[in-house]
């Protein structure tokens, strides 16, 4: 080699008297010549203090193309440096003298040798399966991928234009647009010192304060693009911070001159000090388009009036600026303004949060009803994204056996879950998500009421996580509110989860989705322990949607995941949906998706009759199958006496007892009874026989005849004992007709193409 | 991105090297297997195994082309053992339960059609191109086609009816373009000088000497390779290509140095500490060599004494590294590389930043699962 090379640290010693293992594995290595591209040149200590680094000097020969992007030689001349204390990665120098500046590089006080930076991860985490030995390859694939501009790689983000420094400083993450408008103060503090640094919070301070040296005025510069990974050093005073502007064809003391020149002469703001923000735009080749933007600051010791008289703005008499006629700037003293240079980190605000969460902002407005265990941990979720500007219902207050399993801590307790979840949401990332809340309960909100109104009027969707039957019906039907209504719950035993979701369009309702959740049950055997309770498991409530006493936090944890991305997912798309996950003893996740049928809803008489169209395609089917004859079976169902509706959800086909003829059909009863007390208890009594159903041939359209009234006759009779309504349904060849309350109160339902 | 990949085997004075080309296609330059299955310190690769390996991985049995440079030992050596031979059944049926290699083409100098005095290997493959030429199919041949018009008239053709399978010095073979196949080959040997009076004069010692331009992403990379050619033919082919005004034919970023090192391949005279080429060589290498140039020596370990009039010769070495160094580039003996004590085969790639020797080393446990552990026991 004849090129002019830089000495290692340390004088040279025998390779036997070296005592770090990981110095002597290398040495070993080299020594015996075991890697054909690498040799041993020798080995070399030095002593600080009560430090030993031991260092090995080898040449590599690297695999290099005829054609390189940087100037790195067939064979390079390289130093490992160990630390004492096996803590860090050893500093590896290439040691030639006219070595180039590379991607990837560490910064060091001085710019040569140059140090190479090899590896991405931690020492922490490298250092399991690092070996001497391995270093030796590392470096000749660094320096063969970095000659062919291949170490880095093309989808990799561009690296920082300045290393080095430790210390951190998160900015408000509007500061940009806010610097633009006039000085804007800020109150830097240090909130923490860690191993590896100081970090400092930056906050927006209204007007001038008093005292000196509490507060920092930013100002901004934005440099022309800048290549990556070429500025390998720190600037120490404003001098530095020029030189670097000037390299990438720019003026920073100039643009500073002209800012610092419009800013108001008041005492506090020249006593602040001034936190330099610059942003450099950067490209990853020459002419290539800008791809990523490095924000540096650099905070001033001194004070904005001493920096604007160097600047040639003012003359300081007594603390007080003195005009000046054609001052200039005073570049002999620009190395009297040194700089303290952080490295910024921006507030997460709702748009980085997103992009980490590789999602797009949605500002979708959102009204979440129930914030117990799954609520708020299905909100927390979603507020880590940024994702909605919320409002929370419940009536609840935290109390002590909440904590279990909520996404709050004991400490808030007593405190109403809306509050405390209100609190907790803003705080996620620093823009507040959360715009309203109602301590209220919506089945029973008194005085409240126009407070809910208010908020659901103004949702764009309306999200259930009340575990309550009754509120999601109510939110189902609540007309005041356009919002598209989800609900999402658990089943008793906390094996899974559902998410309803309606269209956009609310033209399938949830209460129908619900109903068609229950006919999936009854039909999928996935779901045939749906509703089943855990033996010793304690209910204390009564609704289906009761989550036992016994379930583990981490079971609401995974299903608030599930949920809260399947959520996010529904809300994107516009039909609506119907999910279930189930998981097994071992917690692995089965994933339903259970087709949403188109809901179907006629006023007849005083009723209001919902099913769907999944229901009356299985109507028709069965009429197909039984032609010529006429057939029938029970229909499922529930009733909402309140609002006076009849939900149809599924059908029980005639019984084997059976008689079909092609004039008549006597439904039987055969098994009959334990088939309706099933679907009670797989449903946990959420469907009931609510009426009859029978089939005419081809050709007699579906009035009714005199057999048909009677049967009415006789389902009205059975139903009033039990203070519910007759219904009844024809089904023909083209319509389906349904009678509800009265045999003259009936409607058709047209059954369109057969599936 | 396009890469090409160029080896050469390690098999002490002799030569084997594949093309794979970047669109599949595999070329074999020359075929030697050398090694002596019966000695166990022969540090020479075994051939036949290496590149079935090769062709196993990539499940196929041929090679579209095979050249052979010329008929010497250490350039055919176990080919009958190894290709599918047309012209006899005798070479169709398996060797150890292998199938045999097909060569989709072979490229021969004329001198392996019209050569006589042939009796063993040499004279089955001079068996193979004559039956490929005679029925016109899987076959070039490189010389001015009237050097082969006697052997074709006793075969009852005429040099028109297989002037198309015929390749003169100073064309590019047909068919193989860089932009397209990703390569071409100039011929610059065999070839004929006119005389004073006009006629030609064929030369004897014409072995095959090409010139090829691979294409990566648009970036061209030249190899020279030079066969066994001596030093005078080696004179004449860079002078006439200089008066043709064929400069870049000469252009080298790789030159697989003719005849393993020997002086004669640079000048008459073998020098003490280095061999002195003859004006038009000492163009060829000090002039026409690009940066970063690889100079591939196909041979046994450089000597440190005379003792072996053989080749490879210290003196042109010499010469052959000095003008590597010239170029930053290096000079690389197969046999030496990456060490003498475990030569391995020599990789380049050639991609759109031109050419780079593949500098793998498979560390212990790497190693140690790409071979049979030794035999464990518990004693005798």
């Amino acid at each position: 080699m004849t090129d002019a090379l830089f000495a290692a640290p340390g004088e040279s010693v025998a390779v036997d008297t070296l005592v770090g293992a990981h110095a002597q594995g290398l040495a070993r290595h080299l020594v015996r010549q075991i890697n054909p591209y690498a040799r041993f040149v020798e080995a070399r200590v030095a002593v600080e203090g009560a430090d030993r680094i031991e260092t090995i000097v080898f040449d590599v020969d690297v695999e290099l193309s005829q054609i390189t992007k940087f100037d790195i030689h067939p064979t390079e001349r390289i130093s490992v440096s160990f630390p004492p204390k096996n803590d860090a990665w050893p500093e590896v120098l290439a040691l030639r003298q006219n070595f180039p500046v590379v991607p990837h590089l560490y910064l060091r006080p001085v710019e040569f040798p140059r140090s190479l930076c090899l590896y991405e991860e931690a020492y922490s985490e490298g250092q399991l399966r690092w070996t001497a030995v391995s270093i030796v390859e590392r470096i000749r694939t660094w320096l063969s991928e970095t000659a062919q501009g291949a170490l880095h790689k093309d989808d990799q983000p561009l690296e920082p234009l300045f290393l080095g420094t430790r210390d951190t400083i998160v900015l408000p993450a509007d500061i940009y647009a806010k610097t633009a408008l006039g000085p804007t103060q800020l109150l830097i503090a240090r909130v923490d010192r860690k191993p590896w640094g100081e970090i400092y919070i930056a906050r927006y301070l209204a007007g001038g304060v008093q005292g000196q040296g509490a507060a920092f005025v930013a100002a901004t510069y934005f440099c022309p693009p800048v290549l990556h990974g070429v500025m390998n050093w720190t600037p120490q005073t404003l001098s530095d911070l020029q030189s670097a502007s000037i390299a990438a064809r720019g003026d920073l003391v100039t643009s500073l001159r002209d800012q610092l020149s419009n800013w108001p002469r008041e005492s506090w703001l020249l006593a602040c000090h001034l936190a330099l923000i610059v942003f450099f735009p950067k490209a990853r080749e020459v002419g290539h388009t800008v791809e990523a933007l490095e924000t540096r600051v650099f905070v001033t010791n001194p004070t904005v009036g001493e920096i604007g008289e160097i600047l040639g703005i003012w003359q300081l008499n007594n603390g007080v600026p003195g005009h000046v006629i054609g001052g200039t700037i005073d570049h002999e003293r620009l190395d009297h303004i040194t700089l303290v240079p952080l490295n910024p980190t921006f507030a997460l605000d709702r748009q980085r949060a997103a992009s980490i969460n590789g999602s797009a902002v949605d500002l979708r407005r959102i009204s979440a009803v129930g914030m117990g265990a799954l609520g708020s941990q299905i909100a927390n979720l979603l507020a880590r994204s940024g994702y909605g500007k919320w409002s929370l219902v419940d009536s609840d207050v935290l109390l002590p056996h909440n904590f279990a399993r909520h996404a709050l801590v004991h400490s808030l307790v007593g405190m109403s879950k809306v509050d405390a979840m209100k609190m907790h949401l803003d705080m996620i990332i620093a823009e507040p998500i959360v715009e309203g809340v109602v301590f209220a309960d919506v089945l029973n909100a008194g005085e409240k009421e126009d407070d809910i109104r208010r908020v659901l009027e103004a949702a764009d969707a309306i999200l259930d996580f009340s575990a309550s039957v009754p509120v999601a019906r109510k939110l189902a039907l609540e007309t005041f509110a356009q919002g598209r209504r989800a609900s999402v719950f658990m089943n008793p035993s906390g094996s899974s989860s559902i998410l309803l979701c309606e269209d956009a369009q609310r033209l399938t309702r949830l209460d129908s989705l619900e109903m068609q959740y229950y006919r999936a049950i009854l039909s999928r055997t996935e779901l045939g322990n749906h509703f089943a309770v855990v033996p010793r498991s304690i209910r204390y409530g009564t609704s289906c949607r009761d989550v036992s006493n016994t379930l583990p936090a981490h079971r609401v944890a995974l299903h608030a995941a599930l949920t809260s991305a399947a959520i996010k997912k529904a809300l994107s798309s516009d039909g609506a949906c119907i999910r279930v996950w189930i998981a097994d003893e071992e917690d692995a996740v089965q994933a339903l998706q259970i087709p949403p049928e188109d809901m179907i809803e006629r006023q007849i008489g005083d009723w209001k009759l919902v099913t769907d169209r999944g229901l009356l395609n299985k109507l028709k089917l069965l009429r197909l199958t039984g032609l010529p004859a006429e057939t029938g079976g029970v229909l499922l169902g529930t009733w909402d006496l309140t609002s006076r509706i009849v939900y149809i959800a599924d059908t029980i086909p005639a019984p084997p007892d059976s008689k079909k003829r092609v004039t008549s059909f006597i439904r039987g009863c055969e098994g009959l009874l334990d088939k309706v007390a099933h679907a009670g208890r797989a449903t946990s009594g959420m469907l009931q026989y609510v009426g009859e159903w029978h089939s005419h041939p081809n050709g007699f359209g579906t009035g009714p005849s005199g057999d048909d009234r009677k049967v009415f006759e006789w389902i009205t009779e059975k139903a009033t004992e039990d203070g519910y309504q007759p219904v009844m349904a024809i089904v023909g060849e083209l319509e389906a007709r349904w009678f509800v309350e009265s045999i003259s109160s009936q409607q058709n339902v047209d059954l369109g193409e057969a599936k | 991105m396009a890469t090409h990949r160029l080896s050469f085997f390690p098999l002490g004075n002799a030569d084997c090297c594949r093309i794979d080309l970047d669109n599949g296609d595999q070329i074999l330059i020359d075929y030697a297997a050398m090694r002596d299955p019966a000695c166990k310190d022969d540090l020479r690769i075994d051939l036949p195994s290496e590149l079935r390996k090769d062709l196993d991985s990539c499940k196929r049995d041929s090679y579209k082309v095979v050249m052979f440079t010329h008929l010497d030992d250490d350039h055919i050596r176990g080919t009958s053992n190894f290709f599918y031979l047309r012209h006899a059944q005798k070479y169709q049926g398996q060797v150890d339960g292998k199938s045999r290699i097909k060569m989709d083409e072979m490229w021969v100098p004329a001198a392996v059609i019209t050569e006589e005095g042939c009796t063993e290997e040499d004279r089955i493959i001079r068996q193979e191109a004559r039956y490929r030429l005679k029925e016109g199919t899987g076959i070039r041949v490189f010389s001015r086609p009237e050097e082969l018009k006697n052997w074709l008239e006793g075969e009852g053709l005429s040099v028109a009816d297989r002037r198309s399978l015929i390749t003169d010095a100073g064309q590019l073979v047909p068919g193989w373009l860089a932009e397209i196949q990703g390569v071409e080959f100039f011929v610059h040997s065999p070839f004929a000088c006119r005389t004073d009076d006009g006629s030609y004069v064929e030369r004897n010692d014409g072995c095959l000497v090409l010139h090829a331009t691979f294409s990566a992403d648009g970036t061209k990379t030249r190899v020279f390779f030079g066969a066994d050619i001596r030093q005078e033919p080696l004179s004449e082919i860079v002078r006439i290509t200089r008066s043709k005004n064929r400069e870049e034919r000469l252009e080298s970023d790789i030159v697989k140095i003719p005849h393993h090192s020997s002086y004669l391949s640079l000048g008459p005279d073998k020098g003490t500490t280095k061999t002195k080429p003859t004006e038009d060589i000492a163009y060829f290498y000090e002039k026409k060599l690009l940066w970063r140039a690889t100079l591939i020596s196909t041979s046994k370990p450089i000597p440190t004494n005379d003792d072996d009039p053989q080749p490879p010769h210290r003196q042109a070495a010499n010469y052959y590294r000095e003008q590597a160094d010239a170029q930053g580039g290096t000079y690389i003996v197969t046999m030496e590389n990456p060490k003498a004590s475990s030569p391995e085969t020599l990789v380049i790639e050639i991609t759109g930043s031109k050419a780079k020797q593949k500098k793998s080393y498979s560390a212990g446990l790497v190693s140690a699962v790409s071979q049979p552990a030794p035999r464990a026991g518990n004693g005798d």
